[in-house]
């Protein structure tokens, strides 16, 4: 069920009036589980018990690490629980890849398993594996309940695409009321609807073009491909972030509050600083459960490194079942070691980066993000080598095409960062309010009431209605 | 920490509700007024070619549905050429859909304006009057036939034509339409209400009102099906006119439209196939194509494909279809493929030209 959809919209409203009659907390905390039942059985039923069965596994796994005495079992139940978790990712991720990629290297061909991939199992399996780990590491205690486990981990706004939302923030907010309330439910409204806007006026409008241009690469001009890319780096922030927007807000009107995922990543002036905007809980997941693992920085310069590589190696990996995110996810460890690397040389860390140097780092940093992405968008190795060609201009020739909708997203983009940017310098207006919890991020939404807001609830509504696309994709991260 | 920020002012609930209804108001206007900078407020124009003339004020029509473009229309219906109308000139019509309706496409960028120039650049004066029918069929075109030859005694007479032209559409979409026989007799099936008096009048609608109305039909058809099933059964009318009479092989239909168009314009007729040529792919005539060139050939019919045509420009990076705000090799002709349809028919138009100036 996809969030831009009309049984999405019914869904909801559904689900918000039950919670708005039900008596008890208890019964409300029942009736978002039944609600999640549904949203995710609604696709593939079946894949409902590939979301329960781990789930009751790494139930139990964290009851038995909490209760044994000795490390030795704690470490074993622990492995039991990722042994799991990575077995399930593997077989309905990876069996398909794993299986074509050893066939090639023998020189055979196989036919495909044709496994369908469970949607939001990358995400899940991330999520009940840092419950397990932050158990056996004392940072939480076991969850005693089975059913606000299992609420934790299929609670509908994030389960298919994240933010990947961590027990110690989770399970405590399950003890609020769950009663939809007038404020938190106006500006969960105005935030998801910012994320639907993304969606449907940015990355969907979007999609035709970069679709189109990586469909055949090579039948266009150096200037299109490169307008290409510069689109699908706009379609994939505005997708991926308007689905996190539409999450956060939709759970905000429930009553959690879920944890930013995204701050303004394309003004990062580094690949290091750029990780710290971009997936935020992804970044983070990966710093605390693998890079720190792995010894992260404690181990010498040279390991620090490699670590970086093998950690964002894998993190491409998690994205999907493919070379080419191998190559993404590797090109951004390089960047980070190479990053790091130069960073420990500069002579001083303290000297003003002028205004020159800054406009020339965030110019490389996008450059580089933006190269990474033809490898994230391109099917295959060799699609992503006649893209990066055409890029370089070593491939001239081609069609032209001016996509004059690109050319009204990007000042729209760079007016939405210029808000962002004022604010964080001390800007205030009278008619945008910034609202702020501890970890969600800040969100401008309107002022309860006036004229500016009247007139602004009207204009998004007919932006909406008269210029999103007819034929809507899918979010990209539903494939993840 | 949440942020602090000073309280709201206080407002009677009265006030606020007024300041809200005010915004929401000038927030309608303004989409008003910025829609009309690119949507004229003017009914679609439809030719009535008996009472068409050069003389009068032409009508302006904007639209963004593919890219952002102002033509004009004469008070008859034609879409001008934007090239100014000389006397003595040999004259050309071209005749057909939304094709040559071309609102998507400047008055100078259109078939006939590019006919025009060709023609006057080789010293042949031709003056070229295009009509379109939005959604229209051949059928159209032969029942308008005898309004196209007296009106305007036309030396040459181009029908751009397309795979909708030739496929079941031709016998099931609006009347006028044509029926066609198992043994490949054709005749105009005509409305007994068709009245296409033109006026272009302003609507009492706003622009807003009709974008909105537009989207939810577009919206509308994307319904579930047992939604608009049950819409349907609400409106009887919906139901009379869904059903389908006639229902003739459909191999027959190219081979009935070359017919029918031969017996309306004779010797004049040159017919243009306005193949689909995306950005890769389509190397290869389509079966209607190959239909219809071959029904051409039976009938010493005068056919071109623009199939190689756009091929060729496609190899210098043009495309012939799509607009700055659709998908590139998709859609109606843009002003490329509008100069390619009247390059490649132009020796065509320019034998009828000679074999007129020779007859007089």
């Amino acid at each position: 069920m996809s969030f831009v959809s009309w049984q999405f919209v019914a869904f909801f409203a559904i689900t918000l009036a039950g919670l708005r009659v039900m008596p008890t907390r208890e019964s409300r905390q029942l009736l978002l589980l039944v609600a999640n039942v549904i949203f995710y059985g609604s696709g593939t039923p079946w894949h409902l018990a590939v979301l329960g069965v781990p789930s009751i596994i790494d139930y139990a796994a964290a009851r038995r690490i909490e209760a044994a005495t000795d490390a030795r079992t704690r470490k074993q139940w622990l492995q039991f629980s990722i042994a799991c978790n990575l077995g399930l990712l593997a077989y309905f991720k990876y069996a398909d890849f794993f299986v074509d990629t050893v066939a090639h290297l023998v020189g055979t061909s196989t036919l495909p398993l044709l496994i369908a991939l469970p949607v939001g199992i990358s995400f899940f399996t991330f999520k009940t594996m840092s419950y397990t780990i932050d158990v056996y590491r004392g940072e939480i205690p076991a969850c005693r309940s089975l059913w606000r486990y299992a609420m934790f981990v299929s609670f509908f706004p994030e389960l298919v695409a994240g933010p990947i939302v961590r027990a110690s923030i989770f399970l405590p907010q399950m003890d609020r009321p769950l009663t939809p309330r007038w404020g938190r439910t106006v500006i969960g409204l105005q935030i998801a609807l910012i994320g639907v806007a993304k969606k449907l006026l940015i990355a969907d409008r979007l999609a035709s073009f970069s679709d189109s241009v990586f469909d055949a690469p090579a039948a266009f001009s150096q200037g299109t491909v490169i307008a290409a890319v510069i689109a699908y780096s706009l379609q994939i922030y505005c997708d991926f972030s308007g689905y996190s927007d539409i999450a956060i807000g939709v759970a905000r009107i429930i009553g959690f509050d879920l944890p930013e995922n995204f701050d303004m990543p394309y003004l990062a002036t580094s690949i290091t600083e750029f990780w710290r905007r971009w997936h935020m809980t992804l970044s983070r997941w990966l710093r605390d459960y693998l890079y720190i693992p792995l010894g992260g920085n404690r181990r010498g310069p040279w390991r620090t490194y490699l670590n970086l590589a093998i950690t964002m190696l894998l993190g491409g990996l998690w994205h999907g079942a493919n070379w080419t995110f191998v190559a993404w996810g590797l090109l951004h460890g390089l960047g980070l070691a190479v990053h790091k690397l130069v960073r420990s040389r500069a002579t001083s860390d303290a000297a003003p980066r002028s205004m020159l140097g800054t406009v020339l780092s965030w110019a490389a940093t996008y450059t580089f993000v933006c190269i990474g992405w033809v490898f994230f968008r391109s099917p295959d190795f060799a699609t992503a080598a006649t893209v990066l060609a055409k890029m370089a201009g070593l491939s001239p020739g081609g069609v032209t095409w001016l996509y004059a909708p690109l050319f009204m997203v990007v000042p729209a983009v760079v007016a939405a960062h210029a808000i962002g940017v004022l604010h964080q310098r001390g800007v205030r207006w009278r008619v945008l309010r910034a609202t702020q919890q501890p970890g969600t991020g800040t969100y401008f939404g309107l002022r309860y009431a006036g004229f500016a807001t009247g007139a602004l609830i009207v204009a998004a509504l007919l932006t909406l209605f008269l210029f999103t696309p007819l034929h809507h994709s899918p979010f990209i991260y539903f494939r993840f | 920490m949440p942020e602090q920020l000073p309280p709201d002012r206080s407002q009677s609930r009265w006030r606020c509700f007024a300041s809200v209804a005010m915004g929401a108001c000038a927030a309608l206007i303004g989409f008003e007024a910025f829609l009309r900078v690119f949507i004229s407020p003017v009914e679609v124009v439809l030719p009535v070619i008996a009472s068409d003339s050069v003389a009068g004020t032409p009508v302006e029509i904007r639209q963004l549905q593919e890219g952002v473009a102002t033509t004009h229309f004469s008070a008859g219906g034609a879409h001008l050429t934007g090239n100014a109308w000389i006397e003595p000139a040999h004259r050309v019509v071209i005749i057909g859909d939304s094709y040559v309706v071309a609102r998507e496409t400047a008055d100078e960028q259109t078939m006939g304006a590019w006919l025009e120039r060709i023609g006057r650049s080789a010293s042949i004066p031709v003056d070229v009057r295009q009509y379109g029918w939005r959604g229209a069929s051949p059928a159209r075109y032969v029942v308008e036939g005898p309004a196209v030859l007296k009106r305007w005694q036309p030396d040459a007479v181009v029908v751009p034509i397309s795979t909708i032209d030739l496929d079941q559409h031709v016998v099931t979409g609006a009347k006028p339409m044509l029926s066609v026989a198992h043994d490949g007799s054709w005749r105009v099936v005509s409305d007994p209400s068709d009245t296409t008096t033109w006026a272009p009048r302003r609507r009492a609608r706003s622009v807003l009102a009709e974008a909105i109305e537009s989207r939810w039909a577009q919206l509308w058809v994307r319904a579930p099906r047992a939604l608009r099933q049950l819409a349907a059964s609400w409106d009887a009318q919906a139901s009379v006119t869904s059903s389908s009479e006639i229902d003739p092989p459909l191999e027959l239909i190219p081979s009935a439209v070359v017919q029918s168009l031969k017996h309306a314009y004779g010797d004049r007729l040159v017919i243009a196939y306005l193949a689909v040529v995306r950005v890769i792919g389509d190397e290869h005539p389509d079966p209607l194509e190959v239909r219809l060139l071959d029904a051409c050939r039976a009938q010493s019919v005068t056919c071109v494909s623009l199939r190689e045509d756009m091929l060729a420009a496609r190899k210098r990076g043009i495309i012939a279809r799509g607009f700055q705000t659709t998908t590139l090799g998709s859609g109606h002709l843009n002003a490329e493929g509008h100069r390619l349809v009247a390059t490649a028919v132009w020796p065509y138009v320019r034998e009828r030209l000679a074999a007129a100036a020779a007859a007089r």
